[in-house]
């Protein structure tokens, strides 16, 4: 008996960890360089541009443009550059007048949602001897730290010499930040399922009892509400239209944004918050609201949670599909980026899910809770980018806009439905890692107190 | 000898509940002091007055709660309630009712098929089979109730009182059919305050007053010490 369980419990273990270390070699945690900062002084506005040659040589649509603002102080330039490998040339233009330019540094990086690496830094002296001036440059000489630029032309340009590649060959092939984290959290996760006896009270032999009870009771909720009205399940259809619509005729017709993409921005937005939210609002009273039922016969308290937050779902695949049938009439297509959809749910559902098991641990010993459940998530909504996009927060507290889970979700729905881009990989590891910790947290809670909510006041 | 193992142990077993919502509040016991040995195939009566902690006792036996002090020892076996109307729901129908009601008592779904005509028909219920129980009379709903709780088969069945229900016909049947339960091999907790009954169902009976246990033993001489203490008391 003492060995079948150890037994089964390092396998458990095991597994864990060898999914992890799964996800770290088949997730794209690699580093490219996408942000190139040029940090100068100059005495007069002008535009700056950088050509850059993935192998295809240098032209106009290889570019980007930065206009330089002001000729007070130094400034940072910041270019993005395309993430498809490592650029074999770089040229750098410095306006479109005659100037003295003062140089101070060239900059790679790579930069994350949650993380920022300096991939490769030119001071003065580098300037000087990986890049030449090849055009309307009188002369390149070192001043102090900076490099003085005698631009002569209104075309001055200077190009790297050396092999970019060769500088990024030791480029670590993850980011430090995602595999030190999915380490840690794997590790974590491995002791915990050897150590704690299974978090939910759901085990492998009473599991296809349990399970059979869960999808029948969510059948059978999700049946009494239908029963509930005249039209039924129809509802599930026409009240996410009649709240489309409203946003429509809202924004659309009335606010002038017909001809832009905020309705559907919004309505993506509000989908995905929706699900969350009702998740959350319903999933934590439902051990409460079990009471009567928990009185009269031992069950694991766990599949409360789970069957509020299934029933939801099933609401959400009704309301999710009403908004692909919009996004498409609205002229966007699918794209091969919606494979990424299934993942954005999961993780969604494992962060709902976290969320979900510790409220409603929570919730019978205070009640009172609920009220403030409400009124936070009411707080967080307005800050989950529901209504606007990141663009709008200002840089410095982008690192603290990221923070919240929703707003990385809310917007990789979006990259994935409107922009045709995928998802940001490694803040979704990092949800999912979070997410994992807080399940098993929860569930270990409602294990804790498992018999003791029969015996509180519901 | 294996029958002499028992299969649940109570060993000065007390619960506690708080009076006032959460974890503060005073306590209040409502099981003190009791000890008895369950063993298989056997009758057990409990005896005891109102609000002497009864219904407590059959949660602690049935796994729902744990004891605050003293020791409870299941060795390995499904005790379960005998509960009527389990999680029954309004707008279901009777059918799906009886599916829902036999889950969470822990049966798996194909054996609730295979039960399902023999529920039906003690249930009398017919065409309302498939009609929500909130068309039902409170007579048909407990009569449904009963013909579900009946096929509980956990290898203990506790028995908070058995009560006819129904019409006068239904519930001779109905009590009828719960004598024969417990007359049957199967192990048994019957919970009432009606002396008769127990006189005549229970191999064996607890006396409980107060969260204490007053006396444990054969029926008879067990039953003459509680009438004498009602009475004197």
């Amino acid at each position: 008996m003492n060995n079948k369980f150890l037994f089964r419990r390092i396998s458990l273990a095991l597994l864990v960890f060898a999914l992890g270390i799964a996800v770290l070699q088949l997730g794209d945690f690699k580093i490219l360089p996408n942000i190139l900062t040029v940090e100068l002084q100059a005495p007069q506005p002008d535009n700056y541009q950088i050509y850059y040659d993935f192998g295809k040589g240098i032209d106009e649509t290889q570019s980007k443009t930065r206009r330089l603002e002001t000729a007070q102080s130094f400034t940072k330039l910041v270019f993005k550059l395309p993430t498809i490998g490592i650029p074999k040339k770089l040229r750098i233009d410095l306006g479109m007048q005659p100037a003295k330019i003062l140089l101070k540094s060239i900059r790679i990086e790579s930069q994350g949602r949650l993380y920022r690496h300096t991939l490769h830094e030119w001071d003065a002296a580098a300037i000087l001897r990986d890049f030449k001036a090849e055009h309307d440059i009188a002369s390149m000489t070192p001043e102090g730290s900076h490099l003085l630029v005698q631009a002569t032309g209104n075309d001055a340009f200077l190009s790297s010499q050396i092999d970019l590649s060769k500088i990024f060959e030791n480029l670590p092939k993850h980011n430090d930040f995602a595999k030190n984290l999915l380490y840690f959290v794997t590790t974590l996760c491995a002791i915990l399922v050897f150590f704690i006896e299974s978090p939910t009270g759901l085990t492998v032999n009473n599991m296809a009892r349990f399970g059979e009870l869960i999808l029948y009771k969510t059948y059978a909720d999700l049946r009494a509400e239908t029963e509930r009205t005249y039209l039924g399940f129809l509802w599930w259809i026409f009240e996410p239209i009649m709240y489309m619509s409203v946003f429509y005729v809202m924004f659309g017709l009335m606010l002038g944004h017909k001809t832009d993409d905020f309705v559907p921005f919004l309505l993506v937005g509000l989908t995905i918050w929706q699900w969350f939210k009702s998740c959350l609002s319903h999933g934590s009273e439902s051990i409460l609201g079990a009471h009567g039922l928990i009185t009269q016969i031992h069950l694991p308290k766990v599949i409360f949670p789970i069957i509020l937050i299934l029933t939801d779902t099933v609401k959400f695949i009704f309301i999710f599909s009403l908004l692909l049938i919009f996004l498409w009439l609205y002229g966007y297509s699918i794209t091969i980026h919606y494979l990424a959809l299934p993942i954005l749910f999961f993780v969604q559902l494992l962060f709902t899910t976290s969320l979900t098991f510790i409220l409603a641990a929570v919730v019978p010993f205070l009640p009172d809770l609920r009220f403030v459940v409400e009124n936070v998530l009411q707080a967080v909504f307005f800050v989950s980018g529901v209504f606007v996009a990141a663009s709008i927060v200002p840089e410095e507290y982008l690192g603290y806009y990221y923070l919240n889970p929703m707003t990385n979700l809310i917007e990789d729905y979006r990259n994935v439905l409107m922009y045709a881009k995928m998802p940001d990989w490694s803040s979704l590891l990092v949800i999912m890692a979070i997410s994992v910790l807080g399940i098993i947290f929860g569930a270990y809670l409602i294990k804790r107190f498992e018999h003791i909510y029969p015996k509180v006041m519901p | 000898m294996i029958d002499n193992q028992p299969l649940l142990e109570l060993e000065n077993v007390g619960v506690c509940y708080r009076r006032k919502r959460g974890v503060f509040g005073e306590a209040f016991w409502a099981l003190k002091d009791v000890s008895f040995k369950l063993y298989h195939g056997e009758t057990l009566g409990v005896i005891g007055r109102n609000g002497v902690g009864k219904s407590t006792l059959l949660r602690l036996m049935a796994g729902i709660i744990k004891p605050n002090r003293g020791q409870f020892t299941n060795n390995g076996y499904h005790v379960s309630l005998l509960s009527m109307q389990l999680g029954f729901t309004g707008y279901l129908t009777g059918r799906e009712n009886i599916l829902l009601s036999g889950m969470l008592m822990g049966l798996r779904r194909h054996e609730i098929y295979e039960k399902m005509d023999a529920i039906i028909e003690f249930s009398e219920l017919g065409e309302f089979i498939e009609r929500p129980i909130a068309t039902y009379s409170s007579g048909m709903v407990a009569r449904l109730g009963f013909s579900i709780a009946l096929q509980a088969e956990p290898d203990i069945l506790l028995i908070d009182e058995i009560l006819g229900v129904g019409d006068e016909e239904f519930s001779q049947k109905s009590m009828k059919a719960m004598r024969e339960r417990i007359r049957s091999n199967k192990t048994i907790v019957f919970v009432s305050h009606n002396a008769v009954l127990v006189q005549q169902l229970c191999d064996r009976v607890v006396w409980i007053e107060e969260g204490v246990t007053r006396a444990e033993g054969d029926t008879t001489a067990v039953l003459n010490d509680y009438h004498h203490f009602l009475h004197v008391g």
